[in-house]
């Protein structure tokens, strides 16, 4: 069993390295980048996002992510109204307590929510994703380090856009700090900053490889084992595509609920629900 | 057509083929080797063997030996080593087994390279040839003191040969204090003369003359004087072949007279076959362990054949059941001590003391050895009438008799007649007359028996009573004793219960004290012990009950894998049913114990204490959804202990 998670975990290195050098040629196009960057209006948003991890094999796993991302306007500042609903799918492969790996898709929905557009209301977004999840016990936390690679294929509102091809480069560091027990156990309280890069490349991508900084921090509640609740806020800034010298900046509320329910039959579960430990 | 032919063929073709192969590849020899426990040997093995129907069948060479440096070293080694050959699971061609035991004083020396232990100890060894699971050609049985890896001495050595499984020719036996030399017939019959003669040399030898497995006389030999004893030389009648065993030397007994059977050494010659057999019977039980195995020596003879008709043998069971019947009986007159007081004033006691000494001295003793022969299976080894001469030397007992008694010093004597309907007659059979004897005992004994019965009886109860006072205490002091070592080792609760338990069995012995008549005593008595063990027992639970929680606590968590936080995390499962445990039924056990406890209901707490534990622990791994609703809604202690135990009858 090692041997064959071993053969996933380097094909799936392998493959987003083909398709990470794939096509990086750009054409020039003429820019014009302001003396200073300049940082656009902030604006706030909230985001309520739900995880779900739904065990369906001894080391496999269903991936399920439904987030639902409001942003404020001017009609409806700081709430903000409905700007995007996430479906992220993966299945995922348990390689030992302390590394995962995941492939899947996305299908986000955009919405506009420029009150003086009139282009399109709703275009879909595609992405294939892949996630290589590390982590590691530091005393009584645990340290995460998340490399996650995108493929996305987006379009503008305007009638009759053609699809962008951009690659994503994520790299989240985040800590989970139990609060109330020396270690992340049912009825913990536990706080988890987190700061993750995101880079991005393409033909679209001239002078703003920054994508996103997101700098979060979230206060958490471990209900059982299988459902834990956390809410926090995060900042991030990041370069505008069109332009390489705006940096959008955003604060934004976060409202989380991680489940994952194992329906497998009792028999199944034992002993394999240990690991190999 | 054709082509269907061809299918049809070759599907048979298949069959056979598939059909021939399977027993082919049953036959096949495999090897094995790795550990074998043979009887109480375990040691490591190399055999050949192969599968028939399933079952491993030994065939070819077989070896399991054992030897441990460490242990040898630090304290005592038994090692062996048994090889052999087996067909078709059964011993055949050369075989040796070896035993021994051995210890060595850590002491070494290096010779060519090599650490030598020396060890001291005693080696076993037994080797000859086996033919289809019988002894066959000359076995030799050693058993030998080592000293710094030295013989230093034989304890033991036979060498007999075989044929086919029956002892041939010459053979020699010797231990530490004889040795008997002899020989065979080609039926294994003893023949021709056996001699006996001690290793020392100073005591006297016995040369034993048989013919045709028929002991004719016995020579004894000392330095200055010789004796024949003669056997069953004028004998020819019905014989029969036995094997020559103590058995055989009482028989024998029976024949000779008592001077003679002082002469002879005292069983040393069956002693010395005995110890023969043993160690043949120890090579028997390891073949037999591994397959059929018929490795037993024996050493026949003949001797003159009386046979009991069937009616004989009833007279003869009867005979036996009287004279057990009539000995406990006796026992507990004789020994019972205020009888033994009372005889010493008592005249008439004294009379029914002596009367039954004599009825067992007379009466008793000689129908005892009729039992024996009986249990030996000897009875038909030897004429009635030699029988009846063997245990009544001087005639039959008398059935009227002048029983004397003193009391302070005055002698008297009383005549006693046994009320019996038995009578002995010359025109009986000697069986019949055996019989008689032995229910005119019984019966002398059984009316005495009678009279004293009061006697009997109220020491008896005496005797319960000190005993089951002796138990009370016994019990309320090993009750006390657990009580103070465990009541600080387990969470509070559970010593208060116990606390209480010690409480109520200190009331109940308060109880006890209070009772004063004689006769309630007793039945008391019995009650408190019966109360006082339930509330041991009781305590004893008690004492586990925290174990019993946390056992349960534990049984039902499961680690659980989560995957956001990456780590393993302890999930209570079924927490319905833990929680009626923890917080109704466990409560409720204690109320019990510390509310309302008594000697009656203690039995049935303790059992529902453990029933319940052994019931949650169960259902841990049991579809228990319907159970767990039900549990939802119930608060009721008794409600819930019924529901388990439904659950429980019901799987």
């Amino acid at each position: 069993m090692k041997s064959f998670g071993t053969y996933i975990i380097k094909g799936l290195f392998l493959f987003c390295f083909l398709t990470a050098f794939h096509g990086i040629s750009q054409e020039d196009e003429p820019e014009v980048l302001p003396e200073y960057s300049k940082y656009k209006d902030l604006t706030t948003k909230t985001w309520i996002n739900t995880y779900g991890n739904i065990r369906i094999g001894k080391r496999l796993f269903w991936d399920a992510q439904t987030h639902l991302r409001l942003a404020e306007t001017e009609d409806t500042p700081f709430v903000g109204q409905v700007a995007q609903v996430y479906n992220r799918h993966a299945i995922g492969y348990i390689h030992s307590k302390y590394f995962n790996v995941r492939l899947g898709g996305v299908l986000r929905l955009n919405f506009n929510t420029d009150e003086a557009s009139t282009d399109r209301n709703l275009v879909p977004e595609w992405r294939i994703w892949h996630q290589y999840q590390f982590a590691q016990a530091l005393e009584s936390m645990m340290i995460y380090h998340r490399i996650r690679i995108e493929h996305r294929w987006t379009q503008g509102f305007a009638e009759n856009s053609e699809y962008i091809f951009r690659n994503r480069w994520r790299y989240m560091f985040r800590m989970k700090i139990p609060l109330n027990n020396h270690k992340l156990k049912p009825k913990t309280l536990y706080v988890a900053p987190e700061a993750e890069l995101i880079m991005q490349s393409g033909k679209a991508v001239v002078a703003s490889p920054m994508e996103d900084l997101r700098l979060t921090t979230t206060l958490g509640y471990i209900l059982t084992p299988r459902l834990t609740v956390a809410a926090g806020a995060m900042y991030s800034q990041g370069q505008d595509l069109s332009n390489g010298g705006f940096f959008k900046h955003s604060w934004a509320m976060r409202f989380h609920v991680y489940f994952s329910p194992d329906f497998r039959k009792v028999k199944n579960k034992l002993p394999e629900i240990h690991l190999t430990d | 057509m054709i082509r269907l032919i061809i299918k049809l063929l070759l599907q048979f073709l298949v069959f056979a083929i598939i059909g021939i192969g399977i027993p082919l590849k049953a036959q096949e020899i495999q090897t094995y080797n790795g550990p074998l426990q043979i009887g109480k040997y375990n040691g490591k093995a190399t055999f050949s063997y192969k599968l028939v129907d399933n079952d491993t069948v030994l065939h070819g060479d077989f070896l399991v030996l054992r030897s441990n440096l460490q242990e040898l070293l630090q304290k005592q080694d038994y090692s062996f080593q048994f090889k052999g050959a087996f067909v078709d699971g059964t011993a055949n061609g050369p075989w040796k087994f070896q035993f021994g035991e051995f210890n060595s004083k850590s002491q070494s020396e290096v010779i060519d390279y090599q650490y030598r232990v020396l060890v001291s100890g005693i080696q076993k060894s037994a080797s000859g040839k086996i033919q289809m699971g019988k002894p066959n050609g000359k076995w030799t049985i050693l058993e030998e003191q080592i000293e710094d890896s030295e013989i230093s001495s034989t304890l033991f050595k036979s060498v007999v040969s075989f044929n086919d499984g029956v002892p041939q020719q010459n053979f020699s036996i010797n231990n530490e204090n004889y040795t008997l030399i002899g020989r065979f017939l080609r039926d294994g019959l003893a023949h021709d003369e056996w001699s006996l003669f001690p290793i020392n040399g100073m005591d006297q030898s016995e040369s034993w003359y048989f013919r045709d497995g028929i002991l004719q006389l016995i020579r004894v030999d000392d330095d200055n004087d010789h004796k024949t004893i003669k056997a069953y030389q004028d004998y020819n009648g019905r014989t029969k072949v036995i094997n020559l065993d103590a058995g055989y030397i009482k028989a024998l007994e029976i024949q000779l007279s008592q001077v003679d059977v002082d002469i002879l050494h005292h069983n040393s010659l069956p002693e010395l076959l005995k110890q023969n057999a043993a160690r043949y019977q120890e090579v028997d039980n390891i073949l037999s362990e591994l397959g059929k195995s018929e490795f037993l020596p024996e050493f026949k003879v003949k001797v003159p054949y009386y046979p009991l008709d069937s009616l004989d043998m009833l007279k003869v069971d009867s005979l036996v059941s009287y004279y057990k019947k009539a000995i406990e009986l006796s026992e507990s007159i004789l020994h019972n001590s205020q009888l033994n007081i009372l005889k010493l004033s008592d005249a008439n006691t004294a009379y029914q003391y002596n009367t039954v000494l004599y009825l067992k001295e007379s009466y008793l003793k000689p129908i005892q050895e009729i039992v024996s022969y009986d249990s030996l299976g000897i009875l038909e080894y030897t004429s009635r009438q030699q029988l009846m001469n063997h245990v009544f030397p001087t005639g039959m007992p008398k059935s009227e008799i002048d029983i004397e008694m003193q009391i302070d010093s005055v002698m008297s004597s009383k005549l006693y007649s046994i009320p019996t309907t038995s009578l002995t007659d010359p025109s009986y059979s000697n069986i019949e007359n055996l019989q008689a004897i032995a229910k005119m005992g019984y019966d002398g004994i059984l009316a005495i028996a009678d009279e004293v019965k009061e006697t009997l009886a109220q020491e008896k109860r005496q005797n319960e009573l000190a005993n089951l006072e002796e138990e009370i205490i016994l019990q309320n002091d090993s009750l006390v004793t657990f009580i103070e070592i465990n009541k600080d080792s387990i969470p509070l609760k559970y010593a208060n219960a116990l606390k209480q338990i010690k409480l109520f069995a200190s009331t109940t012995l308060n109880d006890y004290s209070k009772v004063k008549s004689a006769q309630n005593r007793l039945t008391a008595a019995r009650s408190t012990v019966t109360c006082l063990k339930k509330l041991n027992e009781l305590s004893v639970t008690v004492s586990k009950m925290a174990t019993y929680k946390s056992t349960i606590e534990d049984s039902y968590t499961d680690r659980i894998w989560n995957p956001f936080m990456a780590t393993l995390m302890d999930e209570d499962i079924k927490k319905r049913i833990t929680s009626a445990y923890t917080k109704i039924l466990e409560p409720y056990f204690l109320e019990q114990i510390e509310q309302s406890l008594t000697c009656e209901n203690t039995t049935n707490l303790h059992e529902q204490i453990n029933a319940t534990y052994h019931t949650v622990i169960m259902l841990k791994d049991k579809d228990t959804k319907k159970l767990e609703r039900k549990l939802k809604k119930e608060k009721e202690p008794t409600v819930i202990l019924e529901m388990l135990n439904v659950q429980n009858t019901k799987q």
